[in-house]
């Protein structure tokens, strides 16, 4: 009897666990399948000329574009690694400096009411400006140059940083509060040791979409002024109708936010060790 | 007493497998259910009542054994089987009404006939006034009366209630278990009632199951149709059949 | 949400308190700004001039069109977009929470283009498309689709087990799943996604506007860096941000209509 159930449930599971590593299996080759088609297309589309090479050059073509760009600095006068640098540059400074005040601004506002009256009605009035419509008083105050793009992607990380700060702080658990309380804590103390460890995951978060805003920003920033940097090669290959160029700017813009974005989760994944991961909510 | 059986369960296991461990939720368990009876499955928190219930409705399938309604296997939910879940399961973007009528209206029933049907057991839960409140709008109580009026209207054979006022306060449990007592008696239905609580078990059952902890077992079966309704919960011989099966019962740390 | 008390209070005297200390914030910045102004440094107009330049350019045309015209013609270019986008986005992203092949077909290709920012498209498309009204509604399109579809597609896949068990035990055939369930249930992260995607696509108008065009709030602001005419580009700012926050506010509205049970 115990026998009989026991082998009846040695099938089940194995039927059950061959049923969910086909089904995954059965995904994943929809998968690959789906991109391998795309580029397949692509590349077809192109090499039987269906679409003038004007227009659109193959997958093959533009792998090739950035390879040879790292030693090419026709037509836009940079070599490829040049333009990524000088990209990165502005994003981490940009990036860095909204952080360094958009953080403490966050945690300030969302902790102490003073701070919160005196500053939220600015802040208030700056956070529905796009980054971009800084531009004309950035080039007033800062010229033109690395310190003024930086200072575009400033305002376009600094407002996410701070809203995703100042509601984590908010969110912070009023058990705690008063545990602290009881305990005979500071209210600075209960802040300190409290209000920021909670507000840690939506200052992750906050980070992670200013991260995207930045390299979106950048891009905008260059096209519109400078003379290097990757949203100024794509402009160039616009110019001087090189489709290739343009693809291979954009292809290489992609991966250079999946690093960026990368590296915050790293950094998150090490500052939050003391959360469970794949949480909940 | 020779009754109809309208459900049985038998020889149901259920083991959750995953890559870290298999766990054993339910070991074997047939029972048989009477039309129109109140029968009560009772077992410590966590035991695998929950799953069993699930199992019985259809919504999770059994590892091993088989679950027949009316003389025939059933293999997927069914909607002879009204189920009351234990966190209400109210759709928020619904009022109330709205909700109740649900079954109904999946059933393709024409909207007039639909309020009609809904109205009748909206007034019997005594929500009669709160037809177009939100949820939201609602005190936990009254959301499970929504939630029992709702069973009630989809006029199901059985009705499934999982642990239904466990998230109640101990004054709206007892308001809630006369309620239901109520509804019962103007409303024959068979209902399964799954609780962890003795004295509600006690208090509700015509019959009462008892599981031990998990996997889950069935550990004693106890008939109380002799004992009158209503019930009393100071009578002296309630408070022996009350203290029977606690000393019965597996001790678990909840 | 729970939030500390400290900061919730609504009486009278911490209201006025409240008032006393946001307008003292704001004249700070209004006398700091117009130090800065005359102190001649720069070429920066004074607040005065400023918010007269505001009142008076309505009754102005700019480059040949009145300011009417400008803001018209930035909003007829992100509302246009932003319907094509919703219209086309949100049953995208519902089909890939939805169905398993569909997502597995389309999400890595999705996946791919995710982290293009929208801005970076425009010489691709403009290349193919030309400067005319179509490519930038298609370049607007392309940036608010991403933020619309990736929250419809979260919303669907995370409609509580709970909503889907009910519908099941009572009944509810494929389609009621869908349109009685899931889609009510993930009609708040749907919300959410259009409202980013509102912002974003502020970012790319201004953007495309900036780069080329003849109209428009963008167009206005780079007129007035180019010209020097610092008023203008400071008004530009301020209408955007002004036309921003409206349209957030509007959005709000949007949602509580469409969402009676919310309201509390």
């Amino acid at each position: 009897m115990t026998n009989d159930s026991e082998l009846l449930r040695q099938q089940a599971r194995q039927q059950e666990l061959k049923y969910i590593k086909n089904n995954k299996r059965k995904m994943m080759i929809f998968s690959i399948l789906s991109i391998t088609a795309l580029l397949l297309i692509w590349h077809f589309v192109v090499t039987f000329r269906l679409v003038n090479t004007r227009f659109l050059e193959s997958p093959v073509t533009v792998i090739n574009t950035i390879i040879t760009k790292f030693t090419d600095i026709n037509p836009d006068g940079g070599y490829l690694h040049q333009h990524i640098i000088e990209s990165a540059k502005v994003v981490w400074v940009g990036f860095l400096v909204g952080s360094l005040v958009g953080i403490p601004l966050g945690l300030f506002m969302g902790w102490y009411r003073i701070f919160d009256h005196l500053i939220r009605p600015l802040f208030e009035m700056v956070r529905p400006i796009p980054a971009l419509a800084w531009i004309p008083i950035v080039l007033l105050f800062l010229g033109i140059g690395v310190a003024a793009r930086s200072a575009i992607i400033f305002f376009g990380s600094f407002v996410g940083i701070v809203l995703n700060t100042y509601v984590g702080v908010r969110q912070t658990n009023q058990v705690l509060i008063n545990v602290a309380k009881t305990c005979g804590a500071s209210n600075f103390e209960i802040f300190y040791k409290i209000g920021i460890p909670s507000a840690m995951p939506m200052i992750f978060t906050g980070l992670k979409t200013a991260m995207g805003a930045a390299w979106a920003t950048v891009v905008a920033a260059e096209m519109l002024s400078a003379s290097k940097g990757l949203g100024y090669m794509i402009q160039m290959g616009r110019m001087y109708g090189e489709v290739s160029l343009i693809l291979a700017g954009i292809i290489v813009i992609g991966i250079f936010g999946l690093i960026s974005s990368w590296m915050i989760g790293c950094l998150e994944d090490i500052v939050l060790k003391w959360r469970p991961k794949n949480h909940e909510n | 007493m020779e009754e109809k059986l309208i459900l049985q369960a038998k020889n149901i296991s259920k083991t959750f497998f995953s890559k870290k461990g298999d766990t054993e939720a339910i070991e074997n368990v047939s029972l048989n259910v009477r039309e129109n009876e109140f029968l009560v499955l009772l077992g410590p928190g966590q035991c695998g009542k929950t799953v069993f219930l699930n199992i019985l409705s259809g919504l999770i399938s059994a590892t091993s054994g088989e679950v027949i309604l009316d003389g025939k296997v059933i293999k997927d939910v069914d909607t002879r089987i009204g189920f009351v879940f234990q966190k209400t399961g109210l759709f928020e973007w619904k009022t109330a009404m709205e909700n109740v009528e649900l079954g109904l209206k999946y059933k393709k029933m024409p909207k007039k006939q639909r309020a009609e049907n809904a109205q009748k057991y909206i007034d019997l839960v005594g929500l009669h006034g709160f037809e177009n409140a939100y949820p939201k709008q609602l005190s936990g109580g009254m959301k499970q009366r929504v939630g029992i009026a709702r069973a009630y209207t989809a006029n199901p054979e059985i009705l499934l209630m999982d642990e239904p006022f466990g998230a109640l306060d101990a004054q709206t449990r007892y308001s809630m278990q006369e309620e239901i007592l109520k509804i019962w008696s103007q409303e024959k239905r068979t209902i399964i009632f799954v609780t962890n609580n003795i004295e509600e078990a006690v208090y509700l059952g015509d019959r009462i199951i008892q599981f031990t902890e998990q996997p889950a077992r069935v550990k004693k079966e106890y008939d109380l149709s002799f004992l009158p309704r209503p019930r009393n919960y100071v009578d002296e011989e309630f408070l022996r059949i009350r203290t029977e099966i606690s000393d019965n019962e597996d001790l678990t740390l909840e | 949400m729970k939030t500390n008390p400290l900061l919730k209070n609504t009486s009278i005297g911490y209201k006025f308190f409240y008032y006393i200390s946001s307008t003292f914030a704001l004249i700070l910045f209004l006398i700091l700004w117009h130090i800065t102004a005359i102190s001649g440094k720069t070429m920066l107009p004074t607040p005065a001039d400023t918010i007269w330049r505001l009142i008076t350019i309505w009754g102005t045309e700019i480059s040949n069109q009145p300011m009417i015209a400008h803001v018209g013609m930035s909003i007829w270019r992100i509302v246009s977009a932003l319907i094509v986008a919703v219209l086309f986005g949100i049953p995208f992203g519902v089909a890939m929470g939805w169905n398993k092949t569909f997502r597995a077909v389309f999400k890595p290709i999705f996946e791919t283009i995710r982290p293009v920012p929208p801005i970076a498209w425009v010489p691709l498309v403009t290349l193919w498309f030309g400067t005319g009204e179509i490519p930038r509604i298609i370049i607007i399109f392309m940036g608010v689709l991403m933020p619309i579809v990736v929250n419809s597609y979260a919303g669907v896949s995370m409609v509580p087990r709970l909503n889907i068990d009910v519908g099941r035990s009572f009944g509810a055939k494929s389609l009621d799943m869908l349109f009685d369930i899931v889609l009510p249930s993930s009609l708040g992260a749907i919300f959410a996604g259009v409202r980013t995607a509102v912002g974003t696509g502020w970012m790319v108008l201004l953007a495309s506007e900036m780069l080329a065009a003849k109209s428009g709030i963008g167009f206005l602001i780079m007129q007035g860096t180019n010209n020097s005419d610092l008023e203008l580009a400071i008004v530009g700012m301020v209408m955007i941000g002004v036309m921003g926050a409206l349209f957030a506010y509007g959005f709000d509205y949007l949602e509580r209509w469409l969402c009676p049970w919310k309201r509390s």
